[in-house]
């Protein structure tokens, strides 16, 4: 098994280098680069850059280098130097700003990931156990909502119901007055009435579709020989249902790690835009649309660094619950 | 009884000895009292100048504290809303949009225009207690300007004329002059935008000519060279990093705040500047806010949400007349006033053809005058205004708008009456005949398509209003081909002379924008050069001497001459109003750049409790700088 995960781990190597430049290069793809959005803007406002202004910042940015050029140094500082490159729209080390970010997307992608389970498991096993019965109907009717309502929809409704109802802001994840506050009790009360919007609203679509898969794989298993034998060997229905069926029905709430976390992940950025969350998701966003290829590309980079790791990690956690798993 | 006598005939007295004592002393605010209390700062007779600026209030004297709050969509910009706040220049927009000085105490600009005297203030002092005299010009000289890593060319205008660069001459510690090469009137129009001055003291570190450990610094600060390091502190752009992205509490300012702090949401604070160099009549020095938090919001809708539930004291940069009926819903209950300020952006909306198009036949079309005022006969703005503009705003052609100082009644109605009956005669006339299916034909034989390239990404193109424009020309037989792409895209397009046609809102149309920076509207190719609506080709001819580009028609050759005579007269000379009349007329007659409606009022929000700000005739408008002549350092919390 060790020997796995090390190929498992190696492996990576390759798969990010393909990831970097693949990303790279749909960043490089349309039209135009950082300077043009910037000569944009400053229009905007009511000013402006000659051509001659504009040629000259161009080549001191490096960005009349042809692509391979471009790429070739950036990922080279990352490996040698760990050095990401410097953001052109903040005007500083991309790895001054990603690191917090990063933090806040996986602290809401978790806790968004463990409301799933802690929603999706208990339900699931009481709907398989309690076929076609009213709370079945009930769960799987608002699961299928939960599902068919986009994330971002159920964000913007939420914050309305915020601002007519309550007449309170509800985005970002602190209320102006605790924004620059150390932390406290109250803060942290403050942070958690704000919390529970991205994570409900990240949380309900995973939650349906994991309600329906564990529902679907529980009642195969219940209709098993084993599960019959055991119950024909007086075995009580609450320990025999924990102990055989719920532990086989188990993978697809390991395996789905692997595939929640990207969905999650990307999921999150609309909501975050929506939400104004200090997450990954506005900051890519902003960087790919103004074509801050280092930013945008230093992101997408994490990102499916994490989703390798996490599905490695669903792997190692599918051999541990389940024997009969075996990638040798 | 008789200690009653006694307490009021002391509350009397003591106010006697107040107000006797106004001439002398000045007054400052409790937050810096304390620290003069503390020993932390001098009293505020030795941080104000000898000679401080005494700023007319508007309405009333104020009083000390609060915080102003505004929004923005991200972090880098030094967007109007915010640096309007944060400006410190040689001189400055009064309420009535007059030049008065700043920084400065007074300036001069000899007769023959070639040299342009300035006097600093005796005893001003940078936020951090050291003064301010010509040796921090000349190092702003020095260290920017003749330094080819830090200067990019032509951005400086005060001192840049036609690519030469004005010699300095430092007379004593607070008099110095530009020597022009040629003659230099409008530096008189950029003083307003022009701060020759950088703390000496401070920044010469960051400088390699100033100090050999400098490369060494900015690796240490994460930059690759030193020029890089010194560059992003240049608070609000010197001229090459427009990006305010400067976080550095050490760094020395000259305006009403200065930063203090920044939070992990992108909030920046910053705090009143104890060296501020104005009082009002009064001898309060300003600014009378304590705090300014500018906080970011990067989605539209919530930054929205924030300003209508009252979070904000002022906002009007980012709000558009499609706001106003949200907040004037909520204006009541969220403690805010919002009100229509007249705005002075020329059209929201304008076209101009490729007057150089390389099809010769379309260039011939689009040369016809009769062709551009029967397109503009086309256009139905009574119902364009209802449909897209919520009925606000005048239907107008994009010529000057009425506060410019020539302005002519009227002038801006040229072919603006919806009429296809005149617009099929005049196509008709031109020889232009209907083809099949309802589009006239070129002289070539061809159906007369003319593609509009626009971009997608960007709200200046409105869907509704494209598709009307296309029904409207569709009714005279001119068919409209869409050609939505990303906006990059439609710049370079525009930039390679690769379009029929160049449209965008026609803003920087005012008289100060024109002269401040350049007549952009007012001659080909109708907006920057980076950006050419159209006649690229003409533009060409023009900035090559001829040698270039494509002959333009006398017309527009005489623009040209006119124009650049206009830049090089006094404001106010009755030659001045010459040019500019003619300037405005032959745009007028033209029609090169077709506008649809005009003059859209600005929703401007403000905190109720806030004093002294623009009231509702008041112009807010970009092309002041949104609130620069509104004067926030005297705006107060009336509690």
């Amino acid at each position: 098994m060790f020997g796995y995960i090390l190929k498992r781990i190696l492996l990576f190597i390759p798969t990010l280098l393909v990831v970097s430049f693949i990303v790279f290069l749909l960043i490089q793809l349309p039209p135009g680069d950082f300077l043009d959005t910037m000569v944009l803007r400053m229009q905007q406002s009511g000013t402006s850059m000659d051509a001659e202004a504009e040629a000259l910042l161009r080549e001191r940015y490096a960005l009349d280098q042809p692509f391979l050029q471009q790429y070739s140094h950036w990922i080279s500082n990352i490996v040698t130097e760990g050095d990401f490159g410097r953001s052109f729209t903040w005007n500083r080390p991309v790895s001054e700003l990603i690191w917090s970010r990063l933090g806040w997307t996986f602290f809401i992608t978790i806790s968004s990931l463990l409301f799933t389970w802690a929603l999706a498991f208990p339900i699931a096993v009481y709907s398989a156990t309690h076929q076609y019965s009213f709370l079945d109907y009930l769960f799987s009717f608002i699961g299928f909502i939960g599902l068919a309502v986009p994330n971002f929809l159920l964000a913007l409704v939420l914050m309305w119901i915020g601002f007519s109802v309550f007449n309170v802001s509800m985005g970002g994840l602190f209320s102006s007055e605790y924004r620059d506050a150390p932390w406290s009790l109250a803060k942290f009360l403050d942070f958690l009435s704000h919390l529970w919007v991205p994570i409900i609203v990240l949380g309900t679509a995973g939650t349906a579709s994991l309600i329906r898969t564990m529902r679907a794989n529980l009642l195969d298993e219940l209709n098993k020989p084993y599960v019959e034998a055991a119950r024909a060997k007086g075995l009580t229905e609450r320990h025999l249902i924990w102990k055989y069926p719920v532990r086989v029905a188990l993978n697809p709430f390991v395996s789905s790690l692997a595939t929640l976390l990207p969905t999650l992940i990307s999921g999150a950025t609309i909501v975050s835009v929506v939400l104004s969350l200090p997450t990954t998701g506005p900051m890519m966003l902003d960087a790919l649309l103004e074509q801050d290829m280092f930013l945008a590309g230093s992101f997408l980079l994490m990102l499916s660094f994490f989703t390798l790791v996490s599905t490695l990690v669903s792997d190692i956690l599918l051999i541990i619950i389940d024997p009969r798993v075996n990638y040798e | 009884m008789k200690t009653r006598i006694l307490i009021v005939l002391i509350a009397l007295l003591s106010i006697v000895v107040y107000a006797s004592t106004q001439d002398t002393t000045y007054n400052e605010a409790p937050m810096l009292a304390e620290m003069v209390e503390a020993g932390d700062l001098p009293p505020v007779e030795e941080r104000l100048p000898v000679n401080p600026l005494v700023q007319e209030v508007k309405d009333s004297i104020g009083q000390y504290g609060g915080t102003l709050v505004s929004y923005a969509p991200r972090l880098p910009d030094c967007d109007p809303e915010t640096c309007s706040l944060l400006n410190a220049n040689i001189a400055q927009f009064d309420y009535d949009f007059n030049i008065v000085p700043d920084i400065a105490e007074s300036w001069e600009l000899s007769e023959d225009g070639l040299i342009f005297t300035v006097t600093l203030r005796e005893g001003h002092r940078w936020s951090d207690g050291e003064l301010l005299t010509t040796e921090d010009v000349q190092f702003w000289y020095d260290a920017v300007v003749l330094t080819e890593e830090v200067f990019l060319a032509n951005t400086d205008n005060g001192i840049n004329v036609n690519g030469q660069i004005a010699e300095l001459e430092i007379i004593n510690d607070y008099t110095f002059r530009f020597i022009y090469p040629e003659r230099f009137v409008r530096v008189l129009d950029t003083i307003t935008d022009f701060r020759p001055f950088l703390p000496e003291h401070y920044l010469s570190q960051f400088h390699a000519a100033y100090n050999d450990e400098a490369d060494a610094l900015a690796q240490e600060a994460g930059f690759d060279f030193w020029y890089e390091h010194f560059m992003s502190k240049l608070l609000g752009g010197t001229s090459a990093d427009p990006y305010f992205t400067v976080r550095d509490q050490n760094l020395p300012v000259l305006a009403a705040w200065m930063y203090e702090s920044h939070n992990s949401q992108e909030a920046t604070l910053f705090v009143r500047n104890p060296y501020y160099h104005v009082v009002d009549p009064e001898g309060n020095q300003l600014p009378y806010v304590d705090y300014f938090d500018r906080r970011v919001e990067t989605n539209n809708e919530v930054l929205k949400a924030q300003i209508v539930s009252g979070e904000a004291t002022h906002a009007a940069f980012w709000l558009a007349i499609g706001d106003f009926p949200l907040l004037a819903e909520n204006a009541d209950s969220n403690d805010f006033i919002v009100n229509l300020h007249p705005d002075l952006r020329a059209s929201e909306f304008g076209f101009v053809f490729n007057y150089t198009h390389p099809d010769p036949v379309l260039a011939e079309i689009f040369n016809d005058i009769r062709f551009r005022q029967a397109m503009s006969h086309a256009i139905n703005r009574p119902e364009l205004q209802e449909l897209v503009f919520l009925g606000q705003g005048t239907p107008r052609q994009p010529i000057f708008d009425p506060t410019t100082s020539f302005y002519e009644e009227g002038i801006d109605q040229n072919a603006i009456e919806f009429d296809v009956e005149i617009a099929n005669s005049l196509l008709d006339e031109m020889g232009l005949e209907m083809g099949p299916n309802d589009i006239r034909l070129r002289p070539d034989g061809e159906s007369l398509e003319i593609t509009f390239t626009y971009a997608t990404n960007s709200p200046l193109w409105n869907p509704d209003l494209v598709e009307l424009v296309r029904e409207y020309w569709g009714e005279v037989g001119v068919d409209l081909v869409l050609d939505p792409v990303d906006i990059n895209l439609y710049r370079e397009r525009l930039d390679a002379n690769d379009t029929d046609m160049g449209t965008w809102a026609i803003g920087g149309s005012s008289e100060v924008f024109s002269r401040n920076n350049s007549p952009i509207r007012y001659r080909p190719p109708f907006h920057f050069p980076t950006t050419p609506l159209g006649g690229l080709g003409w533009y060409q001819w023009y900035a090559s001497n001829g040698e270039d580009g494509v002959a333009p028609p006398q017309e527009v050759q005489d623009l040209y001459v006119a124009i650049d005579a206009w830049m090089q007269e006094p404001r106010g000379t009755e030659r001045y109003a010459e040019l500019g009349t003619e300037i405005m007329r032959t745009n007028a007659e033209n029609l090169w750049l077709i506008g649809t409606i005009g003059l859209m009022p600005r929703p401007v929000v403000l905190s109720t409790s806030l004093r002294n700000t623009p009231t509702p005739e008041d112009v807010v408008s970009v092309e002041f700088w949104v609130w620069g002549p509104h004067q926030p350092e005297q705006w107060y919390f009336d509690n």
